[in-house]
């Protein structure tokens, strides 16, 4: 029983390319690993198809940068969100879409380091 | 990003609802095709299961936008947030969980008379194509082609799988030669039902995989491999049936029934593998064709 649990483990981690292949992403500004010197006003997403942005999620040493999702939105192949004004520090960003084309979700993760130590921009309004 | 846990319940969902929309409207499909040669005491059982099973699938359909919406929250806090399920129903869901209850409806209430069993068809085969309202086949473009092979495969999926419990129903009374007429008469009509279902799937495949048969070049043609072995497992299975086993029944051999409640027990369970590893790869992967 225990081999064959392994098996079918096994036989699943094979088959498995990235996850949530659906609509992907084919970048980010700030893109992912990005080293900047200056803050972000915003955050853009581009997909391969057309998505409604469901969640984005932003964290930075374990506390919640409230990031707001227009979900009302109609399905872009780019998305984008204000940001508020950022400090220096590593930031992880969550994010995950619907695509209505064939109801699927798709989601992700990166992160981003601002290494200035104040933000060197306004945030949009 | 790596599937999580409201990921695995979303498969999970996924499965419990195809297997309950096939199971009731393949028992639809069954009770018109046999019920001629059935006993009023099977046919209310599998009135029961139809009924059973449709109530299932309503609630599982229900589960997958739930589980939908925490996956793309990240927790439990999406299945009662508002505008996420608003989402997930206005990109698809609606549309399939609509017209699956719809025509589940209408195939359990007019497979009660035999005069209505047209309709109760028609219902089953709405509830069993339910699926194409949404997924990758409706996405491959505006060219309806898709959509109708992917109809007719599920509606052939529904034929096959669907037969499983009510033929075990009247395996169950142990009567070798009753369970070889009906055995017999659905065997003569699933040859042509699942021929077509495999030449659609086949089409439809080739039109994912972006008009080509490269399987293992990509996850999700990694993952229809996987779920061709199974497939050929079942195929396997219900060739023996039909040459071996229903012949014996025919002839009246007893020890035929036993070994067909059997094969039953392994077509369902492969069935069920098969399943799961659809919901699986059509949550986990995305096929060439919209790369």
């Amino acid at each position: 029983m225990k081999g064959s649990m392994m098996t079918l483990a096994a036989a699943v981690m094979l088959l498995a390319g990235p996850a949530f292949g659906h609509a992907k992403l084919l970048r980010s500004v700030p893109a992912a690993d990005a080293q900047l010197q200056a803050a972000p006003t915003s955050l853009t997403l581009s997909f391969n198809e057309n998505v409604q942005l469901a969640v984005l999620s932003l964290t930075s040493g374990g506390k919640i940068i409230p990031v707001t999702v227009d979900r009302s939105r109609p399905a872009a192949p780019q998305v984008s969100v204000s940001l508020p004004a950022l400090s220096a520090g590593t930031y992880q960003v969550q994010w995950s879409a619907l695509s209505p084309d064939d109801g699927h979700v798709a989601k992700g993760t990166f992160a981003f380091v601002i290494s200035g130590k104040a933000p060197a921009v306004a945030p949009a309004r | 990003m790596s599937a999580g846990f409201w990921d695995a319940g979303l498969i999970v969902a996924k499965t419990v609802t195809y297997a309950a929309t096939f199971g009731a409207a393949g028992a639809v499909f069954f009770l018109t095709v046999c019920a001629a040669l059935m006993a009023a005491a099977e046919r209310q059982r599998i009135h029961r299961l139809v009924l059973a099973a449709a109530l299932l699938s309503v609630l599982g359909g229900g589960a997958q936008i739930l589980t939908s919406a925490a996956s793309m929250s990240g927790d439990a806090s999406g299945m009662m947030d508002g505008s996420l399920l608003g989402m997930v129903w206005q990109a698809g869901a609606g549309r399939a969980n609509g017209s699956r209850a719809l025509g589940l409806l209408v195939a359990v209430l007019a497979s009660r008379s035999q005069r209505t069993a047209w309709l109760a068809c028609l219902g089953a085969a709405a509830a069993a194509t339910s699926f194409a309202w949404i997924g990758h086949a409706r996405a491959l473009g505006p060219d309806a082609l898709p959509i109708l092979l992917l109809s007719l495969h599920l509606t052939g999926i529904a034929f096959w799988l669907g037969a499983l419990v009510p033929l075990s129903v009247i395996a169950a009374g142990g009567d070798p030669l009753h369970t070889g007429a009906a055995a017999a008469r659905f065997g003569s009509v699933a040859a042509l039902v699942v021929g077509a279902l495999l030449a659609a799937g086949a089409v439809l495949l080739w039109l994912l995989l972006g008009r080509s048969l490269a399987l293992w070049t990509s996850a999700y043609g990694r993952w229809v491999m996987f779920k061709l072995v199974w497939v050929a497992a079942i195929l396997c299975l219900a060739v023996f049936n039909k040459w071996r086993l229903t012949p014996r029944l025919l002839s009246g051999d007893r020890r035929a029934v036993a070994q067909l409640r059997n094969t039953i027990r392994v077509e369902m369970l492969v069935g069920g593998v098969i399943l799961a590893v659809t919901a699986t790869f059509t949550t986990l992967a995305g096929p060439p064709a919209l790369d």
